[in-house]
């Protein structure tokens, strides 16, 4: 009885055995819900997926979603070879550009002078005041 | 109304850089003496003395990865302070960046070689590849370059609750001897020099008093100083490995009894400052006959095929300011000692240090039966 | 004549200096007090000591109080304590409350703050007993009473924030298990990268800010600013301190819960306002509304955060135990010093003592006056236009990731990998909340009941029969999920059953 109530943690597996507890109780919880859903649905209350659901909104902006999605890896991407400051420069202003969606002169002036002001300042700040390494 | 916002969202942000501004131009570090401009012994190429070194050196921006991840443990304590120094006199600018020992193999072993990545590190960086936390071979000795050496620690020991029947490692070895059901559980780490020194103690009392004895040594396996002396307090273990200047105000009267510390044993050849803990050579703690004696050495690594230049200008550098009494004295404050060694006596000489140990941890009892 | 060596005007200014600094870091997405203390660390060296603890010290209201800014105006959190802000911050934000809920976070801070500095002067000697006495299992405990506010916050679908929470567990233990330094849950290739698991300010972040972003960014991020100006003007009410009225039970509750956290040493910083907020939840007469910009959840978030300061110093200065990490990183100021602190510590370093004590003053008073007056500009950040905004908070959460483990650029991925997630979570209805309080208490959870067990030869029922502490945290926890079952069943009659 007593040895019911124990768990043994042995060194050489003990990295595992807090994992297999949880996925343990995720296996549970997973199934508990997969039963609930499929008597639900076998009661005809809830369809499997809402007839309008969609992954995307309605007039979704794919280029603005992507867009920012390729333009972040490429800022990553850059930032080794460019260095923190150049390579923020470029890609927040291009960010800038991208969410406004328009070239009028002074859009682009204000997206310029956003991204002058705001890389350099957390540069000059983080950089040289607090003397930290950046990317 | 933009406009307003942006210059007032500027204005709130360009406070504080006033205030960070005001605060860098007070806080230049303490004032060096003046050091004395020795060439050092060993130094190739084009760089021979301490003038050519700071001329190398001279607005270099250098990264210090540190084997840790604690801003206030021993290694990153050693490697900023020496950091500092090397900035200030030689007109470099190296930053410390505590990314973990595993990180910071990585890195040595993959950086650049352009004198922009070094790591700093003490005897782990063998001792973790040796214990197999890391992998040998992608982060042996062998796949980087030794650097000086610029500080060591007397401190570290074993420290036990003040109530025990033992006062230092000899007794606890009769103790168990003289009563055959207690079990003696030590706080370790793994991977590391507090395993090693672990390793000396179950080795002598195995030698010493026989298995049986040795039998009734288990570890509980802990991380952090303090998760360790919680551990102590909480009855899960007897005796822990720390560094001695962390416990130093645990041992003093007046302590609570319930937290009161005895050192045990410190791992040294020498003792710590002025205090009268014992060493393990003093008690006579041998391994096949020879004393046990280990300190613990902080060391700079490069990627390999760094240029001969930069290591020789910072072999000078290190020979330098470990000369420098306000170097000394402030590695001495944090509870370390100056050490300078170039980069060419430290590899052979790191080299053999590991060599001397591999056999001790190759007969290292395995932790699956000392965690029982 | 100790006194006049702490109150001189540089000793003040300096306090002032690393109060400004931390509400920056705190502030910053990605950035915490703890990280502006690790910075201006090495700095403090040429001071003395009283005038370091003042900086580090302001440091730390500071940067545990200037989280509250962007949780409440954008929804991101700026410090991981700052999470359960958001719940009820922003809502009143997207309510033209905006001010009002800021100065109702700066008070209850301040209240907090003041709370937990008398506990400090008062009953450290006591704490730390209670201290002491709090093992593995008690610490076990106390994160599974924290973690039943995934329960509390389930709005109708309780086993689905269950299982986000434990999914949230089992990614906080992917990477090296300290004990035996061996790798788990990662698959091979990344075995470099997640050496050390993720990180948990680049998930955080990533998860609200980048997530959100995503979310906009689909939307086309139309000309609009986070909230529409006209809001402030017709429907939001004004900050009053009779805000407060009624609150006094729950400022004091919560306020105590946070410093009791912070007297625990390991227990997370963040288990403060988690426990906090549920607990303001379950003995609130209405907490239906929470949620929904109610300012219970606000004041008991904010002051529970601003408690855990004074709380996580005690074991500190009484024992040499850091409460939490950012007071893991002042053991640093005095070691930089020569000076190792210990249980001797008060006794043998009076003025210190006392300094610690005036600094804190001294700082949660100068937090309220200087967040509260000039609140209202900062507020203005909600009319930025968001395609303004944005960059400038990725650029700030790029930095932040990077510094989350002092320089790695893993980080910076794992940013854009939980900012998908997030995105993802959003789509397919998925609580991301429980997930991250999973996350941010899983590598506790792991190791105080492995620590247990291994203390006490792996016998299960140690967490019964520990003591008195243990019972109590049994009653509280069987309470809390007795409390939302019964919650959710009234509140969800539509959903299912």
């Amino acid at each position: 009885m007593d040895s019911f109530f124990k768990l043994e943690v042995q060194y050489s597996t003990s990295h595992l055995f807090f994992p297999k507890i949880v996925i343990g109780i995720l296996v549970v919880l997973a199934v508990i819900m997969a039963v609930k859903y499929a008597l639900a649905r076998a009661r005809g209350k809830q369809p499997l997926v809402s007839r309008n659901w969609s992954f995307f909104v309605k007039d979704a902006d794919f280029f603005m979603l992507f867009g920012s999605l390729g333009l972040f890896i490429l800022y990553i991407l850059a930032l080794k070879p460019l260095g923190f400051l150049v390579s923020s420069l470029i890609f927040i202003f291009l960010f800038n550009l991208l969410f406004c969606r328009t070239f009028k002169l002074k859009s682009v002036f204000i997206s310029l002078i956003i991204s002058v002001i705001s890389c350099v300042l957390v540069w000059y700040l983080f950089s040289v005041v607090f003397n930290i390494s950046l990317p | 109304m933009k406009k307003i916002v942006v210059v007032l969202l500027l204005a709130c942000l360009t406070l504080p850089v006033f205030a960070g501004g005001g605060s860098e131009g007070a806080s230049a570090p303490a004032p060096a003496a003046a050091a004395p401009a020795a060439p050092a012994a060993a130094a190739g190429g084009s760089i021979k003395t301490s003038a050519d070194a700071a001329a190398y050196l001279k607005g270099k921006n250098i990264r210090g990865v540190i084997g840790s991840t604690a801003v206030t443990g021993d290694t990153y304590l050693t490697a900023d302070l020496f950091a500092r120094f090397v900035s200030e006199k030689y007109g470099c600018n190296m930053k410390i960046d505590p990314i973990g020992a595993g990180r910071a193999l990585q890195e040595v072993v993959s950086a650049k070689p352009d004198g922009g990545t070094v790591m700093m590190f003490h005897d782990m960086t063998y001792l973790g590849v040796l214990f197999g936390a890391y992998d040998a071979e992608d982060y042996k000795l062998e796949k980087f370059l030794v650097g000086g050496t610029y500080a060591y620690s007397t401190a570290d020991c074993f420290a036990a609750s003040a109530n025990a029947p033992y006062k230092t490692i000899a007794e606890l070895g009769k103790w168990m001897k003289d009563n055959p059901r207690e079990i003696v559980k030590f706080a370790v780490e793994a991977g590391g020099v507090s395993q090693l020194c672990f390793n000396a103690v179950y080795e002598w009392v195995n030698q010493t008093y026989g298995k049986d004895v040795a039998a009734r040594i288990k570890v509980f396996v802990t991380g952090s100083t303090d998760a360790k002396l919680q551990a102590l307090w909480d009855g899960n273990c007897q005796v822990v490995y720390a560094v001695a200047t962390a416990l130093q105000q645990y041992t003093k009267p007046g302590v609570d009894p319930k937290l009161r510390l005895n050192i045990i044993g410190i791992s040294a050849g020498e003792r710590y400052e002025s205090e009268t803990w014992p060493t393990f050579k003093e008690q006579g703690i041998t391994l096949e006959g020879k004393p046990f004696v280990f300190s613990k050495e902080y060391y700079m690594f490069y990627p390999t095929g760094m240029p001969t230049d930069f290591i020789a200008a910072m072999d000078i550098a290190i020979a330098d300011i470990c000369k420098s009494p306000a170097y000394s004295d402030a590695v001495k404050k944090l509870g370390f000692l100056p050490q300078a060694k170039g980069s060419a006596e430290t590899k052979d000489y790191i080299y053999a240090k590991r060599d001397s140990l591999t056999g001790l941890i190759a007969n290292a009892p395995n932790f699956d039966d000392l965690t029982k | 004549m100790e006194l006049a060596e702490i109150l001189t005007f540089g000793n003040f200014t300096m306090g002032f200096i690393g109060l400004l600094v931390g509400i920056l870091f705190g502030a910053i997405p990605g950035m915490t007090a703890t990280m502006a203390i690790a910075v201006f660390l090495p700095l403090t060296y040429a001071y003395s000591l009283v005038t370091s603890l003042f900086l580090l010290l302001g440091m730390y209201v500071g940067g545990i109080s200037g989280g509250l800014i962007p949780a409440i105006l954008i929804n991101i959190p700026g410090t991981p304590s700052s999470i359960t802000t958001c719940f009820d911050g922003h809502p009143m934000t997207l309510r033209g409350e905006g001010e009002r809920a800021l100065k109702i976070g700066i008070t209850s801070s301040l209240v907090g703050g003041l709370i937990s500095l008398g506990c400090l002067a008062l009953f450290t000697p006591l704490l730390a007993q209670l201290a002491i006495n709090f093992s593995a299992v008690e610490k076990f405990l106390v994160i599974i009473f924290a973690m039943t506010i995934i329960a509390a916050l389930s709005k109708g679908d309780m086993l689905l924030s269950i299982f986000m929470g434990f999914f949230g567990v089992l990614v906080a233990l992917m990477g090296t298990f300290d004990d035996n330094n061996k790798l788990r849950l990662v698959p091979y290739i990344f075995r470099r990268e997640l050496i050390y698991g993720f990180a948990l300010l680049p998930v955080l972040i990533g998860l609200f800010a980048l997530g959100q972003m995503f979310e906009e960014a689909e939307g086309g991020m139309k000309k609009k600013t986070v909230k529409d100006a006209n809001a402030q003007k017709q429907g939001g009410r004004k900050f009053s301190f009779l805000d407060f009225k009624g609150q006094f039970v729950n400022l004091l509750r919560s306020s105590l819960l946070g410093t009791l956290i912070g007297v625990m040493p390991g227990v997370g910083g963040s288990a403060a306002c988690i426990v906090a907020y549920s607990q303001a939840k379950t003995f609130s007469k209405t907490p239906e509304k929470f949620g929904t910009g109610h300012v219970e959840g606000l004041v008991a978030s904010e002051s529970a955060n601003n408690g855990l300061t004074g709380g996580a110093l005690i074991p500190l200065l009484s024992m040499g135990i850091p409460g939490d990490s950012t007071t893991a990183v002042l053991v640093g100021a005095f070691a930089l010093q020569g000076l190792q602190i210990g249980p001797l510590f008060i006794q043998e370093h009076h003025v210190l003592w006392t300094t610690v004590l005036i600094a804190l003053l001294f700082c949660n008073i100068m937090m309220f006056v200087t967040m509260f007056f000039p609140i209202k500009y900062i507020a203005k950040v909600i009319y930025i236009p968001r395609q303004r905004l944005y960059p400038i908070i990725l650029l700030m959460c790029i930095v932040g990731a990077y510094r989350a483990s002092n320089g790695v650029m893993f980080d910076v991925w794992s940013l854009i990998i939980f900012g998908l997630m997030g995105y993802l979570f959003a789509k397919f209805k998925l609580p991301s909340t429980p997930f991250l309080i999973g996350f941010i208490l899983g590598g506790d959870l792991e190791k105080y009941f492995v620590d247990a067990l291994k203390g006490n030869d792996g016998a299960l029922s140690i967490f019964f029969t520990r003591g008195p502490i243990c019972w109590v945290l049994w009653l509280l926890i069987a309470g809390s999920i007795a409390y939302s079952f019964y919650f959710n069943k009234k509140q969800a009659p539509l959903d299912g059953d």
